[in-house]
């Protein structure tokens, strides 16, 4: 065996480069065969990682998304360990976050409807299912709204409507259903993080 | 940390575990488990000898490395032992080498040989004069620098495991070795998706960011990447095109037992060849990722 001026430089300093396993007699026969079997199966893939704050709430915890470059899908979310608010851990709705992704497949895609009474669910597009709610809380606000309490003060508001607000929206939208709901005179307000 | 006859044990059942699990990497696990298996026993072995290097936390704290910061190596510390094992270790690895190393072992073992002058062999700037040492001993130059690899390897541990308490209180925040220097040879993603990486000379571990190119210090997502195996995200290589190097990366968040960052690289080896193959280098080339020529 001789040893080359460069692997010799190499290793100067006790901390140098390995010496070649080949050079040292070992069969890596099953290896290489088993590295190629996985290239020419498609088996090896590249992921990009990249750096977002969770949506849910005013914490901040930061998230770290990997997504598959071949697909351009995430496949992954977790708590980023390098981050000084939440340093990798995430709370359950944050944990959470990868099941809203499309890869969940019992994910609701389209909007489902039950009529009064029906045992049965059924497909409804997005502009019947708005207009309805629409119809159904101008109507009962237009029946319900009161404007003054037993006491003469001034009120405004409708106490036979509820909304509830999902886990599954963010700090923004929450403001915005919030304020939307106020604005009809909705007093009976809540929401999933806070039960 | 204190090695028992419990942690060798194992040690043992881990390798035996990898042995049985991935048939590809037998080869590796043949050669390399004794070394791994002498390196546990000599450390048990040695670990009431003392010889504590001072740390200067200023120097430390501007990057610079304990090997930068002084002598490492001592005369007096435990190379005859460490020689010994060593010897032992890559005579039962490398069938090759066994005549060699027993030639070695008896030099060592009845004093007529140094193994503290022989790692100085190592600080050489020329071929020649380590050549004829070779010749001297009557060894091939090729077993002779993987002998004082892995001497080197044994003593830097050593040295390592001496001041890792010390070092603990201190923060760092290079991607390279703070005792060795060297860069990483692995990365573990411990509790909480904490990135440790691992020095291949001296077994210490450090944390750091897991985004960033522990290389260059790159941290731009469209230059980094990671490797991985369709159905096994557990294994991965992060990769940076930057500096065109990449790194080992294994998940284990929540193992009793730590198994050896040696034993795990080696079972990564196919990622080795994988990025190897496709132009990356890895951050510290060791024995077990250096798969191609000798020329790589």
């Amino acid at each position: 065996m001789k040893i080359s001026r460069r692997r010799f430089l190499s290793m100067s300093g006790a901390i140098g480069s390995g010496v070649a396993l080949s050079s040292l007699g070992l069969d890596l026969t099953a290896l290489k065969a088993h590295a190629a079997e996985l290239n020419k199966t498609d088996q090896v893939r590249m992921a990009k990682q990249s750096t977002t704050i969770c949506c849910y709430c005013s914490v901040g915890c930061s998230l770290i998304c990997s997504t598959d470059k071949m697909t351009g899908k995430i496949f992954n979310i977790e708590g980023d360990p390098d981050h000084p608010i939440n340093e990798g851990s995430l709370c359950a709705k944050g944990a959470g976050l990868f099941g809203m992704t499309e890869v969940n497949e019992h994910r609701l895609r389209k909007v489902l409807y039950r009529a009064p009474k029906s045992n049965k669910w059924e497909e409804k597009d997005w502009d019947w299912s708005l207009k309805r709610i629409a119809r159904l809380i101008k109507d009962t606000r237009d029946k319900d709204f009161t404007t003054h309490n037993e006491k003469g003060e001034l009120v405004n508001r409708v106490e036979s409507i509820a909304h509830y607000g999902t886990s599954n929206i963010n700090n923004e939208e929450c403001w915005t259903l919030s304020v939307a709901c106020r604005a009809m005179g909705l007093i009976n307000i809540d929401h999933q993080a806070r039960v | 940390m204190v090695i028992t006859n419990d942690d060798i044990e194992t040690l043992a059942k881990k390798i035996e575990q990898a042995r049985t699990a991935l048939p590809h990497i037998t080869s590796l696990i043949n050669a390399f488990s004794p070394l791994m298996m002498d390196k546990g026993r000599w450390l048990m072995e040695v670990q009431e000898y003392a010889k504590k290097f001072t740390v200067d936390p200023v120097q430390y704290h501007d990057g610079k490395p304990l090997s930068q910061q002084g002598q490492l190596f001592s005369p007096d510390d435990p190379w005859k032992s460490a020689g010994l094992a060593v010897a032992r270790g890559i005579s039962l690895g490398f069938p090759n080498a066994a005549r060699d190393m027993t030639a070695l072992s008896s030099q060592i073992a009845d004093g007529r040989l140094d193994c503290y002058a022989l790692i100085n062999l190592s600080e050489l700037q020329d071929e020649a004069p380590f050549a004829s040492r070779a010749a001297e001993l009557d060894i091939e130059p090729e077993i002779l620098l993987l002998f004082l690899r892995f001497l080197g390897r044994f003593m830097l541990t050593k040295k390592a495991r001496d001041v890792t308490a010390e070092l603990a209180l201190l923060s760092w925040a290079k991607g390279y070795c703070p005792v060795c220097g060297s860069f990483p040879h692995l990365a573990i993603l411990r509790e909480n998706g904490q990135r440790w990486l691992q020095c291949g000379e001296c077994s210490h571990e450090w944390k750091f960011s897991r985004l960033q190119c522990p290389h260059c210090e790159h941290e731009d997502p469209a230059n980094t990447s990671y490797l991985f195996v369709d159905g096994n995200k557990e294994d991965t290589a992060f990769t940076c095109t930057q500096c065109q190097r990449y790194l080992v990366t294994s998940s284990r968040p929540t193992e009793l037992h730590q198994t050896p960052a040696d034993l795990i690289a080696i079972t990564l080896a196919h990622l080795d060849i994988i990025l190897q193959e496709k132009g990356f280098t890895p951050m510290a080339e060791c024995e077990w990722n250096t798969l191609g020529s000798p020329e790589l």
